[in-house]
């Protein structure tokens, strides 16, 4: 037995010593680095809250910013959770060929935010590119997505929600678990696909769905690839999230205890707002069996 | 136990005999980074192999990549002190990296003659930061004016001399060519930067004073810099920032743009080092021309920027400092090297290896002209080095910033003129 748990310790030492080495230790640096003001080639110099405070009073570019990634998480996380459950209900039908279609809506995911896909998203959205020259077809003046400050966020928006085939995975796996005998006896009592929808599946995957959001929302607020490689937080600021202002004040401006301190203001809010999702999942998502435990 | 005891002496004393041979084996490993392209890379990759042919025992691990990300990976290893030994750095970098000269090693002690022989004082002295010579110039470049002849003679135009002829010349391209076409095309920076040329030529001044960090701009020039760049996108000269975002990213290169390559945008203001890049996109009667450098009538300054294209520094943890400083000395000096490099990085700055080039034929004519051109105004004193701030990453977001929202109609004259004004007196404050 005691022999068993040595060998169990054994392997799972490299993951402890990945957490320990490349997460806990920045994370805990980042914190000690975040009351400092380093610039790689001096020793750290404590400044106490001055960076908190500078950034809270005295920064207009982390006010925009924080405003930018607000608004991305507001927009992005719906889209991306809504046309991930949709797709995973239409790929649930019974139809010839589902296993290719499947793979085929998942594929998006798997090239990311690659330097081609950014290639691929500039090409489409130039002012010259395939949408305006649908949109040309149709009649429509040319708009300029990757210029026009109104536009641009639309742009990264809809990269994130092209990669949704991670979050329609596990809505998939959820809605073959969702038991055919409940749909069955509602098709008796006369319900419609779109009342089956509503009453049936998506109470029954709430817990997935409180998964995927919270899972899309941090995603969301450490998007950095699209705007990095698209719009290059332009036009304007318009897409310079916080996730790209960090980056750049740690690797470009060589300001790490101020990068550290965005990043725990980036941190807090993440946790604040999952925190706030916790707390609010007890009035909208409904766990199977959670009654008798209750009882 | 005796025989165990017996063999762990065997055993040590074997070791202790064998490791001053293992030592002698053992190669002694050089990190060399660089950044560029295909040609670059390939041509590095040879000079390091002949230095490893020279040098018996010495083997050179190279680290080498495009531009994008190099800066981040080589700020990531000099905080983790595992930079390489010896790093191609951008002059700018110097005053992020060395802010008192600490910040590499000191070449003054470790480099031979034959580099103070083959480099101009200049050249050299851009290097030295607070006394210590931290890096060495491999070449230098400067802004030049480059346009598209085939488009102008098409135009009937005489290529731009002046400052004049540059402004009339936006309406003409507007006029027989349409709404889209330009006479010079440019990144924000780029624009930024000739406007600046005209307010030096005017007010004697650039933005930033080069021997102090502190904003050298009164109040007019700021206005004039503002207005200048207004100028240019209003009067249809250059190209506007909005435009150039919406065809798929603002900082897409010249020779990349189809109206670059098809003739309807037909100049550049650029660095000398890059003539060979713009042209090689234009084809047929589309051909390169470098054209004379626009200047006001009793300009007060020339208002040319130019500065060390790329340098060679030795980290300030490199255990063996005068290998290092050995292998910068034999890219630079080193007449095999120097053929091998060619002008990969820039018309070289040492006197033999231009001499080698040029009797080589490595030069092309319309670099060599650029070469002389610029060769010219530096000797006869009109190109200062910039304030190394000028290019500090932060510096270059913040101009961005301010011009951007007069490209777009945000903001007027008189409030960006401001906000460069006092904001980048801060921002310079906080950056020293």
């Amino acid at each position: 037995m005691y022999e068993n748990k040595r060998l169990g310790f054994l392997f799972v030492l490299p993951f402890v010593l990945g957490v320990l080495l490349f997460k806990l230790f920045p994370f805990v640096m980042s914190f000690a680095l975040s009351f400092t003001q380093y610039d790689v080639m001096d020793p750290p110099v404590y400044v106490g809250l001055q960076n908190y405070r500078e950034l809270a009073l005295e920064d207009p570019l982390f006010r925009k910013s924080l405003g930018v990634t607000l608004t991305f998480a507001l927009l992005a996380v719906p889209l991306r959770v809504g046309f991930a459950l949709f797709v995973a209900h239409v790929l649930n039908f019974k139809m010839r060929g589902i296993a290719f279609f499947r793979s085929a809506f998942y594929l998006p995911s798997i090239l990311g935010g690659s330097i081609a896909t950014a290639v691929l998203w500039r090409f489409l959205f130039a002012r010259n590119g395939l949408v305006n020259g649908v949109l040309g077809m149709l009649g429509i003046e040319p708009v300029a997505w990757l210029a026009d400050e109104h536009y641009s966020m639309w742009t990264i928006v809809l990269l994130f929600t092209w990669q949704f085939g991670s979050a329609m995975v596990i809505f998939l796996a959820a809605l073959q678990n969702v038991p055919e005998a409940l749909y069955e006896a509602a098709e008796i009592d006369g319900a419609s696909r779109m009342q089956q929808f509503w009453r049936i599946t998506v109470p029954l995957i709430t817990p997935v769905i409180f998964f995927n959001v919270i899972m899309q929302m941090v995603h969301a607020f450490q998007e950095f690839n699209a705007p990095y490689m698209i719009t290059e937080g332009g036009p304007l600021s318009s897409t310079y999230v916080l996730a790209l202002y960090i980056y750049d004040q740690s690797f470009r401006f060589f300001n790490f205890g101020y990068g550290s301190a965005l990043s725990w203001v980036l941190f807090a809010i993440v946790a604040g707002l999952a925190g706030l999702s916790f707390w609010s999942s007890r009035y909208w998502v409904f766990y199977a069996g959670e009654k008798e435990t209750r009882r | 136990m005796k025989r165990r005891r017996a063999l762990g002496v065997m055993v040590a004393g074997a070791a202790a005999l064998a490791a001053p041979a293992l030592a002698r084996a053992a190669p002694e490993t050089m990190r060399v980074a660089w950044w560029g392209g295909s040609g670059r890379h390939e041509a590095t990759l040879k000079a390091a192999r002949l230095f490893e042919q020279r040098n018996p025992g010495v083997r050179i691990k190279a680290e080498y990549m495009g531009f994008n990300g190099y800066l981040e990976r080589l700020t990531a290893q000099i905080a983790g002190r595992s930079e390489p030994d010896v790093m191609q750095i951008n002059w700018a970098w110097l005053a992020m990296f060395s802010k008192r000269g600490t910040g590499f090693t000191d070449l003054d002690p470790l480099l031979g003659a034959a580099v103070r022989e083959q480099l101009p004082a200049a050249d050299i002295e851009a290097g030295r930061v607070a006394g210590k010579l931290n890096a060495l110039s491999v070449s230098y470049t400067a802004r030049v004016m480059l346009w598209n002849r085939g488009t102008f003679e098409r135009l009937k135009l005489p290529l731009p001399r002046n400052w004049d002829e540059l402004f009339a010349s936006g309406p003409i391209f507007q006029r027989a060519l349409g709404e889209g076409a330009f006479p010079l095309d440019g990144e924000l920076y780029d624009m930024l930067l000739l406007a600046q040329t005209w307010v030096q030529q005017k007010h004697g001044t650039a933005f930033i004073a080069p021997d102090a960090p502190r904003v050298a701009m009164d109040e007019a020039a700021a206005l004039d810099w503002v207005r200048t760049y207004q100028r240019l996108v209003g009067e249809h000269v250059a190209t506007p920032l909005p435009l150039r975002a919406s065809l798929g990213g603002a900082e897409k290169p010249t020779e990349q743009q189809p109206d670059w390559v098809n003739g309807r945008w037909a100049g550049n203001y650029t660095w000398d080092s890059v003539i060979a890049l713009r042209g090689s996109t234009l084809k047929g009667a589309n051909r390169i021309a470098l054209g004379e450098f626009p200047t006001l009538p009793e300009a007060r300054a020339s208002g040319i920027f130019g500065r060390p294209t790329v340098m060679f520094a030795v980290g300030r943890n490199c255990r063996q400092p005068e290998l290092a400083a050995r292998f910068i000395e034999f890219l630079v000096t080193d007449p095999e090297a120097v053929g091998i490099l060619g002008r990969t990085r820039g018309v070289p700055a040492s006197r033999a290896a231009l001499a080698a080039l040029r009797a080589q034929g490595k030069l092309p004519p319309l670099e060599l002209e650029a070469h002389a051109l610029i060769a010219a105004q530096r000797e006869r004193g009109n190109i200062p080095l910039p304030a190394p701030l000028f290019e500090h990453p932060r510096m270059h977001k913040f101009m961005r910033e301010v011009f951007e929202t007069v490209a777009y109609g945000k903001s007027d004259a008189a409030l960006a003129a401001r906000r460069l004004r006092e904001d980048g007196q801060a921002l310079l404050q906080r950056l020293r």
